[in-house]
């Protein structure tokens, strides 16, 4: 129980305040994107690079990959096979609903609580995580739309292209990759420049959950009320349910490592999941009451997950 | 002399990103103003709040380090009115825009997060208590003597009491003495705070030395380098040198504070001039481009200074 106060309720407390501060305008009315800007473009970059310029890899984390995507990969064909079945909608709507099934908000409310939770030790796992997150899932949606649609317009190459060119402008993956690079040259990082990298990435942890907050502002309940639920009980339970079987009983994984792939599951609709919506135009109120309903619900989940988790 | 470049380079580093970052356009043009908001109404004050309750039994009385504060200050003002008058030859309106940019320094953005890292916890309780008198204590003593000259000069300018009013009703709602006043209350309550509070107090204000220095870097992109040379070189050579002399002085010699006290106090002294200085500037409209160009050189120059002093009042502590 002690572990939900110090871990969870912290956070959802700074998300409900930075919520508050944009509700009654406590900032200039630019801070929303200011502040995500801060975080996404400087201080998650700073501790992502941090922790791959430390972290000790000895192999490729297949199985944490496994762990993670695995329950992806599950939440979204779920979501496809529900989509016409259960909800009856046509097979154009499959894509962006799957995707609000399965895009977790692993940057923003994942990373703060898996740092909360498990300390620096989170690092090495999130950033693998975070690494593969955003360019899987978007390569995933954008085939499966490409399939639905059913025209040969956008051929693999070009869509192979754009996703290559989406990510090399990307700050998370540049700096996974940045950091990387940094350990392979056995330079080490000089205390300052340490000291400038720790200081930033602490900073995230405020930053992004307050910003957070403030952009939940914009993001209004709507939707159907059947395809709604049906995104929230994927998201919210199937997913981490699934990456807690994968991780802890078929793959075997590190505790930490495991933990942190289970509290990433079980992170509700991130922001990206309306953007990719947006772009077809299909499934954009669902994806947005998602993204409100699932943070506000995610204080339960998040509290379950962390009390099976047992971290203290 | 490596651990004070490991104390001022992470300083002075995240600064110099923030002002990159706003050169090149990396980050939007209102992201300064905002992170500077988040900085100074949420994460800052936390931070103060947090030292507050945090602050053990005083080794002194705080009484002797705000009289001591205040002999340096007064020393400091009167020398830049004469400056004003009798070397610069300018009129004796622009002494309070000036006067305030030789004594207002970055106590806040930059004096906090290095007296922190230099000197560690044990220096929250000088360090609150000056910030907590810096603030408003500058803004009624300018007011005043801006009023002062405004009345001398025209009789029937209106009531300077009012002007007062008017910094009094901001200073109660500043987000800088607010939290040192919510947070000395508190402490006298004896409550303690609740474990979850305190770590949500903590998380928040360990966004506030990054946020502050990044957006202070920020801003100093926006600040030019224009007005007056005679002036400007006056305002940064009495804030950088003849402050923290006056403040070592009156701390050292004629009040004998504790030596971490004088310290704190004359690091603060040796702070490069702060934004609080262009504020009054702009709104009286005297000396505005000196101020803002003194802010930005100061700043610059404060790489080179700050960390002079840090070595000598190091050295002075024994922590070497």
């Amino acid at each position: 129980m002690s572990s939900v106060i110090t871990v969870v309720i912290p956070v959802f407390v700074l998300i409900a305040i930075g919520w508050a501060a944009g509700r009654y305008q406590y900032f200039a009315a630019d801070a929303v994107k200011a502040i995500n800007d801060y975080t996404f473009w400087l201080a998650v970059p700073a501790f992502l690079f941090r922790t791959m310029a430390k972290v000790e890899l000895t192999e490729v984390p297949v199985n944490l990959w496994l762990a993670f995507f695995g329950a992806a990969a599950i939440n979204w064909i779920i979501a496809t096979i529900l989509v016409s079945r259960l909800l009856g909608r046509p097979a154009a709507d499959a894509p962006p609903i799957a995707m609000s099934s399965s895009f977790g908000n692993v940057v923003m409310l994942g990373i703060p609580i898996a740092i909360a939770a498990f300390g620096d030790a989170a690092g090495g796992p999130a950033a693998m995580v975070v690494s593969l997150h955003t360019p899987l899932l978007f390569l995933i949606g954008t085939l499966h739309q490409t399939v639905v649609a059913g025209n040969g317009q956008r051929n693999a190459g070009g869509i192979g292209r754009e996703l290559a060119a989406e990510l090399a402008r990307n700050p998370i993956i540049i700096a996974i990759i940045a950091g990387t690079l940094w350990r392979l040259t056995g330079l080490g990082l000089h205390p300052a420049a340490d000291r400038v990298l720790l200081l930033l990435a602490q900073s995230s942890v405020a930053t992004a959950l307050v910003g957070l907050g403030l952009s939940l502002v914009n993001f209004e309940i709507k939707g159907q009320v059947p395809t709604l639920t049906m995104i929230l009980v994927l998201k919210l339970v199937v997913m981490p349910a699934v990456a807690w079987l994968l991780a802890m009983h078929m793959l075997d994984l590190a505790p930490v490592a495991a933990g942190v792939v289970v509290l990433f599951a079980a992170m509700p609709t991130g922001a990206n999941a309306y953007i990719f919506a947006g772009r077809e135009g299909r499934g954009m109120n669902s994806a947005s009451g998602a993204v409100a309903l699932g943070t506000a619900l995610a204080v339960f989940t998040a509290s379950i997950v962390v009390s099976v988790l047992g971290i203290r | 002399m490596l651990v004070i470049l490991n104390i001022v380079a992470p300083v002075f580093g995240i600064m110099g990103l923030g002002f990159i970052a706003a050169r090149s356009g990396y980050l939007s043009d209102g992201a300064a103003k905002a992170i500077a908001e988040f900085a100074f109404k949420v994460a800052m004050p936390a931070l103060l709040f947090r030292a507050m309750l945090a602050i053990g039994p005083l080794p002194g009385s705080p009484w002797r380090l705000i009289a001591t504060y205040l002999l340096a200050l007064g020393i400091l003002w009167t020398l830049a009115t004469l400056a004003t008058r009798f070397v610069l030859h300018r009129p004796a309106i622009d002494a309070p825009a000036i006067a305030m940019g030789v004594c207002f320094g970055n106590t806040v953005m930059l004096g906090v997060p290095l007296a922190v890292t230099a000197f560690g916890q044990e220096a929250a309780a000088p360090i609150a208590l000056l910030i907590s008198v810096d603030t408003p204590l500058l803004w009624i003593i300018a007011t005043m003597h801006m009023e002062a000259v405004r009345r001398a000069q025209m009789p029937d300018a209106g009531s300077s009491l009012g002007a007062l009013r008017g910094i009094l009703f901001d200073l109660a709602r500043n987000p800088i003495v607010l939290p040192l006043v919510i947070g000395s209350l508190w402490r006298l309550t004896e409550l303690g705070i609740p474990k979850v509070a305190d770590r949500l107090l903590e998380i928040i204000a360990g966004a506030a030395v990054p946020s502050a220095l990044f957006s202070l870097g920020m801003s100093l992109a926006a600040y030019q380098i224009k007005g007056q040379a005679r002036t400007l070189s006056l305002i940064v050579l009495l804030k950088l040198a003849v402050f923290p002399i006056a403040a070592y002085i009156a701390a050292a010699w004629v009040f004998d504070l504790p030596p971490l006290w004088t310290a704190v106090m004359v690091l603060f002294a040796a702070m490069p001039v702060g934004a609080n200085a262009f504020l009054f500037a702009t709104r009286y409209e005297r000396a505005v481009n000196s101020v803002s160009a003194a802010i930005a050189v100061s700043t610059a120059i404060a790489v080179v200074t700050s960390a002079a002093i840090l070595y000598l009042l190091r050295t002075m502590l024994g922590q070497t």
